[in-house]
């Protein structure tokens, strides 16, 4: 069966760059019908872009200059603009961070999902009632909350009618970008839960862009870790988060304050560097505690089946600290 | 030991009484008290008034009822020029750093102005004091020379909190401080509020929604909803075992790394002062294990030395209907 | 103070790299500035005496022609340009001033002031402001000083209005609020701290109010109400001149006409460019 959404080798850089030190280099990811994939990085790992260059929304000063986009078994050159804007609202759908943002404040909730349906050639007599249907599934009673405007609706509210919109298209396949960012913990529970729940539903695929690893250890199967542009570990969420093999996957996760134990986290020193700053090395060089002067000299690749990792030197099962270099 | 801050009775109301009887957004009736060199941790959803709570204590809103005293002293007794000295003795820094600082100035000036105002070092001590202060922040002094749009949020954040300490403040409001973060940027910030405080001895006020941030960095938390305290104590007791609902709610709803909570406590529908009759509890209308009782405001019951609950639940007397329950809820 | 000018001339010298319509804007402003003040001593003759046939056309001692009395029209269009420029300048300086002070003060008193204050801007500005302006010279007097006060007293609604949103949005912002936990004098955070950061719509009002006040004392002067003769202004010149077009002395109203239409223009392209300079973000790193 051929893959939903098959991302080949794609490389963004500046659209003006003579230099190549590209901002995005060697993204792979394939992604089966119905999966729900956890895409994970800092501000600037080129997580939303990668997915802004995917579905061809790109902002007009980075360009692609490498890979293919196939979904659904058709496969699209990442330059081609035309052609991968061509399958949203048709197959692919974003949802954004802002779901306000994403509705019209002149239009009633109600009339905002039939207009949509409408684009999609729904007979207008049964916009209504698919409308309501679908307000349903997000557990806003149409009754209830059809005739409201959006600025009635709380962040949460807004979200999840967002969401409905994007539902509306029949997707195949979901790019949320930081859906619950703005949300409380409590109300990003129930959007989170309720998006794995109508992924599962539905059989969509999804793709949550997040900086928050709990998040996707709740709904993600699979999870995808990006550092400055390159993916650096992908694999199983479970046993990603039971034993990172990748230096920044380990301390990301020790970044996250640990509400059981109460223990200050221990900060990842550094930044992520700016394209003036890659090398020819590994791009986590600077920030890394195990660097050796192999990762000086060029970029590791990202290796393995199922479990992949962008190190020289993989941290070991066996997470004694030093243990990777040891081996050496 | 006297505390350095001491709020009895706070209330800011937004709003005027329209009759129907509803609770009115702002903050209702707070009292806590801080230690000098303590961290205190606010926690809530947004809408809980954990801000306006913040901003009354810096001096930036007039409270309407109540009273708070720093080292001591009433705000209210004292004259202009007791105020400014205030002013300098509480400081607050603020959740966004894309508005913390003025996009006119370069960061080293905006730093430079309490010094001034304050008269706290000599011109010619000016720079040392800023290098000095910036080493306290992890910034290098080449940044001081920089405009705030060429600074990350990372970098905005610690020099909103550079003009906090420029100030020799006793106590500092933090108003989430790394919720526009990186979980990254926010260890290194989470870590060097812990180093401050061990070297300047500053009391911190710490406001954020995340329960986790709360744990690792304060010593007592208040839990607020709706604008009034719902469960207070140290955060061992209050985060480990929560006894109010509300509580218990947004810490089951912490998204973790490995390992949910089983069978995660819910509250239904979102914050909101829709339906909330203001003597009845605030939670009422989200919460499941509300009964007959929960028509009155209940008042703050004290399980534990220290740990206080506003729960008509945790009441040690209760003879009537669900106090049963209660008790299941809270050895859950 | 410095930060102040500072604020002001870097965004100014940042239209020399602009695009082609701000380099343009930019230049066209500093050739009618350089103009209006040297102006003047470059007029070949006196404005006011004869220099040379009565209605005779452009020619190489005359460039612009001659008047009805033989004036010689490029020398009276200089020193009436300058006039011009003169009158608009003071005008719009003295109504951003007041306006600056009257709605910077209502938006920050706010309450009972700020309602009344804005109500009576509401007023003021329900008029068209020519027509406002030819009430208030028919009150006040024809005269030089009358034009000048006619023209600052319609301009003061705009700046008010701006000064007060500007003041509304910008001082509850954090770092106002840093600034007065800092210690900051409320004037010392009204000139540091907010003036800098509203500097920015207010010059570009000014510049685009400029260009209007231009328009509005021509026009008064071309009803008769502004200026007298044989004093030289383009309004009056182009009224003077329009009574000839048909008889083929096209020149005495051109050259006034387009000296305006100039004048006009290149303030108009200048505060355009301007309006996105002032945004700090286009500083360079």
């Amino acid at each position: 069966m051929a893959a939903l959404l098959d991302i080949d080798r794609l490389a963004l850089d500046l659209a003006g760059a003579t230099d190549a030190a590209p901002l995005v280099e060697d993204f792979s990811l394939r992604l089966e019908p119905g999966e729900v994939v956890g895409l994970v990085g800092e501000t600037g790992a080129g997580k939303s872009l990668s997915m802004r260059a995917a579905a061809g929304l790109l902002p007009a000063a980075i360009r692609s200059v490498a890979g293919t986009v196939g979904f659904r078994g058709t496969s699209v050159e990442a330059a081609d603009t035309k052609g991968l804007r061509a399958r949203l609202g048709h197959g692919i759908c974003l949802l954004l961070q802002n779901g306000r943002g994403a509705l019209n404040p002149f239009l009633r909730v109600q009339d905002q999902v039939s207009r949509i349906l409408g684009y999609q050639g729904v007979p207008r007599r049964e916009r209504a009632s698919r409308a309501a249907t679908l307000l349903e599934a997000v557990g806003l009673p149409s009754a209830e909350f059809g005739a409201r405007y959006p600025h009635q609706l709380s962040g949460g509210q807004a979200q999840r009618v967002a969401m409905v919109i994007a539902l509306a298209t029949n997707p195949a396949l979901l790019i949320a970008d930081e859906p619950t960012t703005a949300l409380d913990v409590t109300t990003e529970r129930d959007v989170i839960g309720l998006l794995g729940r109508l992924c599962a539903e539905r059989a969509l695929g999804l793709i949550l862009i997040t900086h928050n690893l709990g998040l996707v250890a709740r709904i993600c199967r699979r999870v995808v870790i990006m550092h400055a542009g390159h993916i650096v570990e992908a694999g199983p969420t479970a046993e990603i988060f039971a034993a990172p093999r990748h230096p920044y996957t380990r301390a990301l996760m020790a970044a996250v304050p640990d509400l059981e134990t109460g223990r200050l986290p221990s900060p990842l020193e550094g930044t992520v560097p700016l394209r003036s700053e890659f090398g020819r090395g590994c791009r986590f060089l600077a920030r890394c505690p195990l660097a050796q002067p192999r990762c000086r000299a060029a970029v590791p690749a990202l290796e393995g089946e199922g479990r992949q990792v962008r190190c020289f030197f993989p941290l070991t099962a066996a997470a004694r600290p030093g243990a990777a270099l040891a081996a050496v | 030991m006297a505390p350095i801050l001491s709020v009895s009775g706070l209330s800011r109301i937004f709003g005027r009484p329209d009759g129907s009887g509803r609770l009115l957004p702002g903050c209702h009736d707070i009292g806590f008290d801080l230690a000098a060199g303590e961290t205190i941790g606010i926690v809530g959803e947004s809408g809980s008034g954990k801000t306006t709570l913040g901003r009354c204590i810096a001096g930036l809103e007039r409270p309407d009822a109540g009273e708070i005293r720093v080292a001591s002293m009433s705000i209210a007794a004292m004259d202009a020029a007791a105020r400014r000295r205030l002013r300098r003795t509480v400081q607050i820094v603020f959740q966004n750093p894309e508005t913390a600082l003025n996009p006119h100035m370069t960061a080293g000036r905006f730093v430079a102005e309490p010094l001034r105002n304050f008269g706290l070092v000599s011109r010619a001590g000016e720079r040392a004091r800023l290098a000095e202060l910036a080493g306290m922040v992890g910034l290098r002094t080449e940044h001081l020379d920089r405009y705030p749009h060429q600074l990350s949020g990372g970098q905005k954040q610690r020099v909103g909190l550079m003009r906090a300490l420029a100030c020799e403040p006793e106590i500092v409001v933090l108003d989430e401080p790394t919720s526009a973060l990186d979980v990254s940027v926010q260890a290194q910030v989470l870590v060097m509020l812990r180093e401050i405080q061990a070297r300047t001895g500053v009391a911190f006020l710490l406001i954020s929604h995340d329960v986790a941030v709360i744990r690792s960095v304060a010593r007592r938390v208040l839990v607020m909803y709706l604008g009034r305290v719902v469960e207070s104590g140290p955060v061992e007791a209050v985060l480990g075992s929560p006894r109010h609902p509300y509580t218990r709610a947004l810490i089951d709803a912490v998204p973790r790394l490995r390992g949910e909570p089983a069978d995660p406590f819910r509250l239904s529908g979102d914050i909101s002062l829709r339906e909330v009759a203001a003597e009845s509890c605030p939670l009422r209308p989200r919460c499941p294990l509300a009964f007959q009782r929960c028509t009155t405001l209940p008042p703050a019951f004290e399980p534990a030395r220290g740990h206080a609950v506003r729960c008509w639940r945790s009441d040690p007397a209760a003879p009537e209907e669900g106090a049963g329950m209660a008790r299941d809820f809270c050895s859950a | 103070m410095r930060a102040l000018l500072a604020t002001l001339a870097r965004p100014v010298a940042s239209l020399r790299g602009g695009d082609t319509l701000a380099r343009a804007g930019l230049a066209i402003v500093i050739v009618l500035l350089l103009l209006a003040l040297v102006g003047g001593f470059l007029a070949p003759f006196d404005p006011l005496r004869p220099a040379g046939a009565v209605l005779s056309p452009p020619s190489r001692l005359n460039p612009f022609g001659t008047d009805i009395f033989g004036r010689d029209v490029l020398s009276r269009v200089l020193h009436a340009f300058r006039l011009d420029l003169a009158i608009a300048g003071s005008a719009v300086l003295a109504a951003t001033l007041i306006g600056l002070m009257l709605g910077g003060g209502a938006g920050y008193l706010g309450g009972r002031v700020d309602d009344v204050f804005m109500r009576l801007v509401d007023i003021v500005q329900s008029f068209p402001m020519l027509i406002l302006a030819m009430a208030l010279v028919a009150l006040l007097g024809v005269g030089l000083v009358n034009v000048v006060l006619a023209t600052a007293i319609v301009n003061i609604p705009v700046f008010a209005r701006l000064a007060r949103s500007q003041i509304l949005a910008k001082r509850s912002l954090d770092y106002v609020e840093a600034a007065r936990c800092s210690g900051a004098s409320p004037l010392r955070i009204l000139v540091v701290h907010l003036a800098p950061n509203i500097l920015g719509p207010v010059v570009v009002q000014a510049t685009l109010s400029l260009a209007w006040a231009v328009l509005n004392i021509t026009a008064l002067s071309f009803l008769g109400i502004g200026i007298n003769p044989p004093t030289p202004e383009l309004g009056l010149m182009i009224a003077e001149g329009a009574r000839h077009l048909v008889s083929g002395a096209w020149w005495l109203s051109v050259f006034p006409g387009l000296a305006l239409a100039l004048t006009v223009f290149g303030f108009n392209l200048f505060g355009d460019a301007l309006q996105d300079r002032f945004d700090p973000r286009r500083r360079g790193v």
